[in-house]
């Protein structure tokens, strides 16, 4: 019961920039990040195969310049809007990847 | 015989839902299976809501189906010959309350459709508690972990902490788990599995027992920490990880620090009601758990007529409530629309009515165990963002009630809290709760219900500018 409170277990292996999580699944198509070719697997959305490839914030906040990343996961909270295939202000968290789908993200 | 609908000019049906999850397929496969023609109408990308998202393409290759009962049901109500428009939002209701719809991924697709019933299933959405950090990348609510590990299969991070209240909590410790992420802990704000007298109505559910009995048994096999009666005061960036701040709460034992790469808040849920407040409905506060939801009657009927509302909106009790709402509720409108109860069972009726008054019961005994804290919010930090889109801090929103309003609009003008892209839906409740403000529901709804394109707005009015 007392473990997490009394005895932190914060000796993480490293930071994930340095040491990503693998993928557990296997990529099947590619899509283009602001130009970058990167892998993806079909059936997630944008925002879960940015997240998968490390990037959790890609988005700053419009009043005060914060970064910001998907909160809600469901349409509502819009910390996730992307440029589409040119269509800008779109929610990467109700879009589904395809193959060479081009993503922009602001930041 | 499936169809997906062509978003395009102006299309009648029988009845249009709203919202394609449990209760909205569930209604509509009861409407549809009696001959009436049916709209359902999803902002996502996919049938089946939150609960029943189903995974597609390589996933379900990889991972196998998840939630084969929702599966069932979209075939059903794709069977049924239901019109299916996904990725397409409601935005809007015109004077002779036709809904007003465009596509997500279109500048120009948009559509009205006008119904002789409307049902609003637009669900729930998850509450928030503010927290000094909650705003940073890697704080991410439970619903959000829960979809990227179980229908994306994608680990939220390598080391994950999650925290709340709720049971919602043990089940997505369970999914991240399995996708890979280690739960450094459950961070439970009540202390809902010290047994107590209460604990004992949940006997009346054992299937509800077997779930929880089946996620605490993965979470020992896992060694995952449950902690109950403590929270997460805070979260900073630590590096490229997060740190967050533990308080055992009425303890003088010191803070706690843990480190990771993700921080997941569940806080319950609460219905989205909208579009239901935009169609004149009358409101009324769940007596359970003081949430604002529309007044109905025995078959889910608003106070405006011919609007139903089902499902979550109809006040927050799962999906086995939902899927019951919506059969009954689609039951009344067949009747209502053939004026004859010729082939509509009223065996099915009341089997379905005990079945929700018991199902009902339990999510009352849930609301009870897992109270939502909102005395915390009136000890916020004062520079604890409450508003994430316009950066509105907590002392701006408390700053208004010694000017001596609670009005939840006024409030929403004098500090852009509730202005911004979400329109309030993260922290209009919130606000109210800082406020004391019980009296009146949130902010009011205002179209378009999400931001649209003028262009939209341009090609659904093209018919009345014709060129010279």
């Amino acid at each position: 019961m007392k473990r997490l409170l009394s005895k932190p277990r914060n000796a993480a292996p490293s930071s994930p920039a340095d040491d990503p999580l693998p993928d557990p699944l296997n990529a099947d198509c590619r899509v283009l990040v602001n130009g970058l070719d990167v892998p993806a697997v079909s059936g997630r959305t944008v925002a879960a195969t940015l997240h998968a490839q490390g990037i959790l914030a890609w988005r700053t906040n419009a009043v005060d310049g914060s970064p910001r990343g998907p909160f809600c996961g469901m349409g509502i909270c819009r910390e996730c809007i992307v440029t589409v295939e040119g269509m800008d202000e779109q929610r990467a968290c109700l879009l589904m990847v395809k193959d060479g789908l081009r993503i922009g993200t602001e930041s | 015989m499936s169809k997906q609908g062509r978003l395009t000019g102006d299309q009648t049906f029988d009845v249009a839902v709203v919202g394609g999850g449990p209760a909205g397929l569930s209604v509509a496969r009861t409407v549809a299976s009696h001959g009436f023609s049916v709209a359902l109408v999803d902002e996502n990308p996919h049938l089946g809501g939150q609960y029943f998202k189903q995974r597609t393409g390589a996933v379900l290759d990889q991972l196998g189906p998840h939630r084969p009962l929702g599966r069932q049901l979209i075939e059903d109500v794709q069977s049924a010959g239901v019109s299916c428009f996904t990725e397409t939002v409601v935005w809007g209701i015109d004077e002779s309350r036709a809904l007003l719809t465009s596509h997500a991924r279109s500048a120009t697709a948009a559509m009205r459709i006008t119904a002789r019933a409307i049902v609003v299933a637009t669900g729930a959405q998850e509450r928030t508690m503010p927290v000094p950090g909650w705003h940073l990348p890697g704080v991410m609510s439970a619903g959000n972990a829960l979809h990227l590990a179980a229908v994306n299969g994608v680990p939220p991070g390598r080391q994950v902490l999650i925290a709340g209240t709720g049971p919602f909590l043990l089940q997505v410790a369970d999914e991240v788990a399995r996708a890979g992420s280690q739960v450094m802990g459950v961070v439970e704000y009540n202390r809902p599995y010290t047994p107590s007298f209460a604990s004992i109505k949940a006997v009346e559910n054992p299937a509800r027992i077997k779930e929880f009995l089946a996620y605490r048994l993965e979470m020992a096999r896992r060694r995952i920490p449950l902690e109950q009666h403590t929270a997460v005061r805070s979260v900073v960036a630590s590096g490229s990880r997060l740190a967050a701040t533990l308080e055992r709460l009425g303890s003088a034992e010191p803070r706690t620090e843990v480190t990771v790469d993700a921080v997941i808040f569940g806080w319950g849920f609460q219905p989205s009601i909208e579009l239901v407040r935009l169609l004149g409905a009358d409101l009324r506060r769940d007596s359970h758990d003081g949430m604002w939801i529309p007044a109905i009657d025995q078959n889910f009927a608003t106070t405006t007529t011919g609007v139903y509302a089902v499902g979550e909106v109809a006040g927050v009790a799962g999906v086995h409530a939902a899927l019951a709402r919506g059969r009954i509720a689609g039951r009344a409108i067949v009747r209502a629309l053939k004026s004859t109860r010729a082939d509509v069972s009223d065996g099915d009726d009341a089997r379905d009515r005990r079945l929700l008054a018991r199902t009902e019961r339990f999510a009352t005994f849930v609301k009870n165990l897992y109270p939502f804290p909102t005395h915390e919010l009136r000890d916020l930090p004062e520079s604890t963002l409450v508003c994430r889109c316009e950066g509105v801090p907590a002392s701006a929103v408390r700053c208004v009630d010694t000017w001596a309003t609670t009005d939840p609009n006024a409030v929403k003008g004098e500090t852009r809290a509730g202005m911004g892209p979400c329109q309030g839906r993260e922290c209009a409740a919130v606000i109210q709760l800082i406020l004391g403000n019980d009296a009146s529901p949130p902010q009011t709804p205002r179209m378009p219900l999400r931001p649209i394109r003028t262009s939209t707005v341009a090609a659904m009015h093209s018919d009345l500018t014709e060129a010279p």
